[in-house]
Parts: C-alpha cells; sequence; structure tokens
C-alpha cells in the first residue's frame, strides 16, 4: 500500500538513525528506509548482532553504536531493511525496491543520510581479483569475522588506512607492507589548523597509539610512495610501487586499497540537487544550509553524505538536522530548536577539532595519482584512460560529453567507480580544476530494478479527500 | 577578431553533419561550435533509429525526403568508418511496429495503404509491408512475442545505430578534415553587418564569419530571436529506458523496443508536452515497462539500468525546418527532430546548399516561413 508520512529517512549509519530517532521520539510519522539488511550503516555494520570478540576488535568507536540502535529500536521509527531507493524527487517523492516488489512513497520531507565511501582511484591491475577497497575487507569482518590471509599488502592513503592496518595486526593479519601515498612533507595548510588538533590529546593519543602499533608489529610503512602497480594475470601476484628512487615489488595475495572518503551523492544528483566543490578534499557535495536542507525545501541531506567529518559528527548533525524538520512540520517552535540544538552544536565542535588539521595532512594531491593510459578506468564499460584522453582532445570539455563519446559511468554503477577519476584524467588534461568540467548526470533507477517490478510498482497517486464526519460511522 | 569562412553554432548531430559535409566541400575554415548546454541534448539522447517509416502522411516531399536520407545510409556509415575508425554500429536490418490487437493491426494496415498513395504522389515506392503474427515471429525467432501481439508492419529498408558513436564519429571527421571543434563555448550574441559578414561574439572571444549555420536545437530559438525572426519549434520530451546486456537476441529494431550491439535493450519512448523539463518520471517509466513486457515478455526479468529524458525539437506539421533567415541569406538555420535518420541529408543537400552551389528542389518545402500565417 502507498503511504504518505511526515519524514523518510534514507539510510540507518549514524546520521540516519539518529535523525529518525529524534523525529520518532517528537511522535512523528518517520519512515527509514535502508539498503543493508543490518541497520548501522558502514561504520556501525551488524552492530546489533556483533559478537563480544567483534565489539572488543573494534573498539568504543565501533561499540557506541549499541546505544545509538537502541535508542532507534525505542522511538517508534517504522524501518525498513534490504530497501533501495532508486529514485527521489525534489518534491519528497520516493521510488524503493525491497524484496522484489517496487513502489513510491511520499513524504513532507526527505533526509538522505547516505553516508561515505572509499574515494575509488584506478590503478593498473585493480580489476585483478585480489584487489579491494580496504572498507570492503573491513565490512567482512564485521558482518562475518572474515579475516583476510596470505600475503596482505595494504596501499593509499588517509588516517582509515593505517586504522585498518591496526585493526589487522590485532586480528595477527601478516601484513607484508603498508604502501602509503600520503606525501612526506605535509601541506602548509596543515600549520594553521594543528593548534586547534592539541585541544584533543585523545584524538592525538590514538593517533599515535596506531603508528606505534604498526611500528611495533614490524611492518614496513613505506611513505611518499608512488605509481603502485597491481601485477598479476589471473588473479593478484605482486604489487609494485615507486618509493623515493627506487622500484619496490612485494608479492601479495590481497591488495587493500584506501584514498580516503567522499560523500555518496548519487541520489542528490539524481535528484537534481545544486552541488558544491570542496576544493581541499576534491570532492561534489550538496549544497546545504546549517541545518542540513538543500535547495530543495523538502530535501535535506544529514551525515557524511552531506559532507565527510566522520561517524560522531554524523550523528549530531542527524539530529540537527531532525530538530529543524521537526520546526518545519511545526513540532516545535524555532526557539526550542535553537535551545535543543545548542548542546549538539557545542559537541559537534569539540568532535571536530582535529578535522581539519587530519583534512590538510591527507588532502588528495592530483600529482598523487599518476594515470597510466592502458589502466581501465570505468570497469562497468570497461573504458582505458586512453580513450579518455582522446575525447578531450577531440574536443569534449564536460564529463557527460566524455561519457558519450567513451561510455565511461554509463554502465550500471552510473559512475561511482570511474567519476571522480575521470573528471581528474580529463581535467589534467587541459589543466583545469575537475569542477569546471561538470558532474557526471544521474539517472533514475539509483540500483538496477528489473523491468517486472516498475510494471507491476505501485504509483503514489493523490487520494480523494472526503467528509470525514460522515464516513466516520462511529 | 578571428576570420573564418564559416561558423555553425550547435554541435549536435544536425550541426556536426553539416560542419562534416561543408569541409568535404571544400568550404574552407569551418568552426563548429558546441556548447555543451544540459538542457539542450537532444542529440545525446536519441533512440538510434534510421528510419523512414510512418514518416510523412500528411507531408509528401517529407515522405520521399526521409526515404532518400535511409537509403543513403550504409554508405554514409562505411565514409565515416574509413575516415574515423569509429564504427557506428550501423545494423541494416529493417524495422518494425507491432501491433496489440485486431484493431490496432488494421489501423497499420491502412496507414500503410495510405502511405503508399503519398509516396505514389511524389513518384516513390513505399517499401513497407504488413506482417502477420507467424511472419513477425518468424522475423524474430529469438524473441517470443507476447499474446496480445497479432502482427507488424515492417520494412527491410531501414535499421539502427549507436547515435552517441554516430555523433563521435561525426565530429572527429569534421576535424580530420581540418574542421575546428569548440567545445563548451556559449554564444552571446550574433551581429550581422552590411557588407554580408556576421560576427559571433562566444564566451571566450569575437570571431567574423562569411556564412552562418544555426543548429542550436531549442537555443536556436534565442539566436533567431535576435535576428527578428521567429522559428516555429516547440518541446517535445522522450523518456527512455536501457537495461543491462544481454546476450544478443533480437535484430531488428522496433519502434519501441530494440537491441543494441553491444546487447542492452532500448525501450521508449514518450511524446510529452513539458516545457523544457528533462526529468524521468515514475510513471512513464512504468508504462514503458508494461508496453515492452506486453510485447515481448522475456524483458520482465531484466534488469533496468538507467532512464533518461531529452527534447525533441518539434514542428508544427512535423517536418524539418532548413530555411535561410529573413533578410540574411548568409544565415542558414536547421531545426528538426529524427536527426540520426536524415544525418547523411546533411552532407548530399544542406551542405551544398548552404554554399549556394546547388539547391535541392525539396528544401522548398522546408522553410521556416512556411508556418508564418499558420
Amino acid at each position: 500500500m502507498s503511504r504518505h508520512v511526515d519524514v523518510i529517512v534514507v539510510g540507518a549509519g549514524p546520521a540516519g538513525l539518529s535523525a529518525s530517532s529524534t523525529l520518532a521520539e517528537m511522535g512523528l510519522d518517520v519512515v527509514t528506509l535502508d539498503e543493508q539488511p543490518q541497520l548501522g550503516g558502514q561504520i556501525y555494520r551488524n552492530i546489533e548482532k556483533a559478537s563480544p570478540k567483534s565489539l572488543h576488535l573494534f573498539g568504543e568507536d565501533y561499540s557506541s553504536g549499541l546505544m545509538i540502535a537502541e535508542r532507534f529500536r525505542k522511538s517508534g521509527a517504522d524501518y525498513e531493511n534490504s530497501t533501495s531507493v532508486w529514485q527521489l524527487d525534489s518534491d519528497g517523492t520516493i521510488c524503493c525496491s525491497s524484496r522484489a516488489h517496487s513502489r513510491q512513497m511520499r513524504a513532507n520531507h526527505v533526509i538522505v543520510a547516505t553516508g561515505a565511501m572509499e574515494r575509488p582511484v584506478p590503478i593498473p591491475g585493480w580489476t585483478l581479483p585480489g584487489v579491494m577497497g580496504a572498507g570492503a575487507v573491513n565490512n567482512l569482518t564485521k558482518e562475518s569475522g572474515l579475516k583476510p590471509s596470505g600475503n596482505v599488502v595494504l596501499a593509499g592513503s588517509g588516517p582509515l588506512l593505517l586504522l585498518e592496518a591496526t585493526l589487522l595486526i590485532k586480528k595477527n593479519v601478516e601484513i607484508a607492507a603498508i604502501l602509503d601515498t600520503t606525501p612526506l612533507i605535509p601541506r602548509v595548510s596543515a600549520v594553521p589548523p594543528a593548534p586547534k588538533a592539541l585541544m584533543r590529546t585523545d584524538f592525538l593519543l590514538k593517533g599515535a597509539s596506531m603508528l606505534k602499533s604498526i611500528k611495533d608489529a614490524g611492518i614496513p610503512h613505506h611513505r611518499g610512495v608512488k605509481d603502485i602497480c597491481a601485477i598479476g594475470t589471473n588473479c593478484l601476484e605482486s604489487v609494485q610501487a615507486r618509493c623515493g628512487k627506487e622500484t619496490i615489488t612485494i608479492p601479495a595475495d590481497l591488495l587493500m586499497l584506501h584514498f580516503g572518503v567522499i560523500p555518496n551523492s548519487h541520489i542528490f544528483r539524481q535528484a537534481g540537487c545544486r552541488m558544491a566543490w570542496k576544493a581541499d578534499q576534491r570532492y561534489w557535495h550538496p549544497a546545504c544550509d546549517q541545518w542540513g536542507r538543500t535547495n530543495f525545501e523538502r530535501i535535506f541531506a544529514a551525515g557524511d553524505g552531506a559532507m565527510v567529518s566522520g561517524g560522531v559528527s554524523a550523528r549530531y548533525r542527524g539530529e540537527l538536522t531532525a530538530l529543524e524538520v521537526s520546526r518545519c512540520l511545526g513540532i516545535i517552535s524555532g526557539h526550542e530548536r535553537d535551545a535543543l540544538a545548542k548542546p549538539l552544536k557545542k559537541a559537534l565542535r569539540h568532535d571536530g577539532w582535529p578535522r581539519p588539521f587530519v583534512d590538510a595532512i591527507y588532502a588528495p594531491r592530483p600529482e598523487q595519482f599518476s594515470f597510466d593510459d592502458a589502466t581501465i578506468l570505468c570497469r562497468c564499460e570497461n573504458v582505458t584512460v586512453k580513450d579518455v584522453r582522446r575525447a578531450v582532445r577531440e574536443g569534449a570539455r564536460d564529463l557527460n560529453e566524455i561519457k558519450i563519446m567513451t561510455r565511461s559511468g554509463m554502465g550500471s554503477c552510473q559512475g561511482r567507480m570511474c567519476g571522480p577519476a575521470l573528471a581528474e584524467i580529463a581535467a589534467a588534461e587541459i589543466s583545469l580544476s575537475p569542477d569546471r568540467l561538470g558532474l557526471l548526470n544521474v539517472r533514475p533507477p539509483l540500483r538496477p530494478v528489473p523491468l517486472e517490478e516498475i510494471a507491476e510498482m505501485e504509483l503514489e497517486t493523490a487520494k480523494e479527500s472526503s467528509n470525514w464526519l460522515l464516513d466516520n460511522k462511529k | 577578431m578571428k576570420s573564418v569562412d564559416i561558423i555553425v553554432i550547435g554541435g549536435g548531430l544536425s550541426g556536426s553533419a553539416t560542419a562534416l559535409g561543408l569541409v568535404r566541400e571544400g568550404a574552407g575554415k569551418v568552426v563548429l561550435f558546441d556548447e555543451h548546454l544540459p538542457s539542450q541534448r537532444l542529440s545525446r539522447g536519441n533512440f538510434g533509429l534510421t528510419w523512414f517509416m510512418c514518416k510523412g502522411a500528411t507531408h509528401p516531399v517529407y515522405a520521399q525526403w526521409c526515404r532518400m536520407a535511409a537509403q543513403k545510409w550504409p554508405d554514409f556509415a562505411a565514409d565515416l568508418k574509413e575516415e574515423t575508425g569509429y564504427d557506428v554500429e550501423l545494423e541494416w536490418t529493417g524495422g518494425a511496429v507491432h501491433a496489440f490487437g485486431e484493431e490496432e493491426f488494421n489501423a497499420h494496415s491502412q496507414s500503410v495503404e495510405s502511405l503508399r498513395k503519398v509516396c505514389e504522389s511524389v513518384g516513390i515506392d513505399y517499401p513497407v509491408k504488413m506482417l502477420d503474427r507467424s511472419e513477425f515471429q518468424d522475423l524474430i525467432p529469438n524473441m517470443q512475442l507476447g499474446e496480445d501481439v497479432t502482427g507488424a508492419m515492417y520494412t527491410s529498408e531501414q535499421g539502427h545505430v549507436n547515435p552517441l558513436k554516430l555523433l563521435t564519429a561525426l565530429r572527429c571527421a569534421f576535424q580530420k578534415k581540418g574542421g575546428i571543434f569548440k567545445g563548451g563555448e556559449s554564444i552571446g550574441k550574433i551581429i550581422p553587418h552590411k557588407n554580408g559578414t556576421v560576427t559571433v561574439k562566444t564566451v571566450k572571444g569575437s570571431y567574423q564569419c562569411e556564412k552562418l549555420v544555426i543548429a542550436a536545437g531549442h537555443g536556436s530559438t534565442r539566436l533567431l530571436k535576435s535576428l527578428g525572426e521567429k522559428l516555429h519549434i516547440y518541446p517535445s520530451r522522450g523518456q527512455l529506458m536501457v537495461t543491462e546486456r544481454q546476450k544478443r537476441m533480437l535484430r531488428v529494431p522496433i519502434l519501441c523496443v530494440r537491441q543494441t550491439v553491444d546487447g542492452t535493450f532500448l525501450i521508449g519512448l514518450t511524446t510529452e508536452d513539458t516545457a523544457m523539463d528533462t526529468r524521468t518520471t515514475a510513471a512513464a517509466m512504468k508504462d514503458e515497462a508494461i508496453n515492452a513486457i506486453r510485447l515481448f515478455p522475456q524483458l520482465a526479468k531484466y534488469n533496468w539500468v538507467r532512464a533518461w529524458g531529452a527534447i525533441r525539437v518539434m514542428t508544427p506539421d512535423g517536418a524539418p525546418i532548413y530555411s535561410r533567415v529573413q533578410g540574411h541569406d548568409n544565415i542558414t538555420v536547421l531545426a528538426l527532430h529524427s536527426a540520426v535518420s536524415l544525418a547523411p541529408m546533411k552532407i548530399s543537400a544542406i551542405a551544398p546548399w548552404i554554399l549556394g552551389k546547388n539547391e535541392a528542389e525539396q528544401l522548398k518545402h522546408f522553410t521556416n516561413g512556411r508556418f508564418n500565417n499558420a
């Protein structure tokens, strides 16, 4: 049956769960839709079924999700798992698919909390079996306690790469090497935010202990690495990289790549939200006001999907968005919203102190990525870096133009895997910033849907109004 | 100010094909501007049929024009491949329009007969016949027809292509022949001078040319307005869906379903009055899916991966506008839908006409002025 609700929340990670809980606690009709079978998003993946061992392994960063999940369960928000939203319209209508059935729903407001994804960076050989995103490996651990075996190499940049390494060490996985592409000399922009980061000693200690555990485990940690290649015939056999003037080759069974995280923004782009370019982190995010409101009155963005700032921040931002939505729906006054927001904003500031420092240190730099002509850029359509360069040479000055010429970004993932690199490659060819080349259009459906599901879909239609007094037989 | 011989505004299919025709004719220095405007991507949203069937029922010269275009397609595609290496994936396998039920079948029969008469009036044949259900089934043995299908109208003398490859190949060939392509450079102003030259101001600079061709889709309206002429076109939205790749099963394109060379099924098409709104709607997706499954039940299980909307350039009688701008004999406007089907005519007829070499007799029927008193 089709429904009209107060708020649809898309995503059940920290932002989505907190937003849903806050709204439902105010008595609003909330439906939380999430594509995973278990709530928690990426950071709190499988939290409700986590074993004591898993809770211990991932520590407080993970186990704090228990409280968030518990609050959500008690809040009265409707929760639909394994449900993919495949279309969002600016008027608050969504189409979603669950259990081989598609339907349309309408809400007065939609809060999109789709979180972050790992920045995909194509390297030579990245399509070989044995090359995985570090996040995917992390997910397997949270979901089923799996751990990698054989020769494991970690490569890329960012705090999560080091965090992943320390988790693997705790699990007694032997790491053959860490190939860190973070430049040896930090950016000048890292200096001004450094003192603020010092105010969070807990945070700095965490960073130091990660580095210590890597050092104590005796893992070769190569820094300032460039030109990482995955080598193998049918599957990964070794990893090659340039380290200063030296080229190193490491036999490997598993290469875990991680180049930082970016907002998972496809749904905003499909809906037509105005996007903004974050120049220092080189990613697009929906342009929002302080409450997460996009350019569409009914559509809000919360958490890392709006801008990457981590799980703790996402929780606060989810609540802040919910407060403003409650005000829009007339449940609380502006005054009350501000009063309730005050402690949240304070906590958010505290959490955010180290962020500019970390961001500056790990800020992606175009020179870190050297794209090789023969590398497959678009895995769905088998498009190489060379094909893209040819399209630019033939006059394409817009990513969508390159897309139609090469098919890069035209496959079922709609450019999730190739889009950011496509922009970097094309922009480098004509010495422009990637944002000057536009953004790949994202079309419905956001996830492939069988045609029969569309054919049988229930459409939300305006119901005829009737006289409630006469209809009410009591 | 840069001085060139001819400027073509609009890097879509019609503009690119015309520009290629011009350089092939040795027209001198030709510059093609493509604005890359997100709303005007009709050449990127095309279904990809090279089609004459059903066209021109009320306009005999247009029927003739479409047929002439279709006949030129095999050579046109071969030339492009030789020049650029781009294969536009032409399959000259005919085309069909299915019928559900007896009534629709009879209506199709009548339309075939009436178009045959229209074509006779301009001295051409109309090689289209009706197929009953079993004949239609034999034509496409790997696709099981749905039970409501009663037959189809069919011709063997047309086909389908990859419209995106076509656009890419046209622009590549144009540049290989010495043409200058400028992507992402939009046009601010057109200033005609008394001495017969025209200044075109773009965001990046000014150009002076002897002749100007305006083929900017719905953007042409604005450009012509500044020259004091009303362009008689209106927007009409079409929505399309595409599935994941499957093994090749359907070699003959059907008006609403075709399988591309790389295996995806394209499903279309709507005709909607939504002004310049290119969005897709769940309601249209549902209708198209129902229709496609009714025709070919096996499509039900295939995954739909993408939908898009594009805004056709429609004219009141459906035929193209190829017209000199009033008072400016050196400025030509091209405004039409079916730019894929008609692309070869840009080479064979439109480019020579722009250069004043010869004028195909049909062209006098395609002026913008024909709508002035309507």
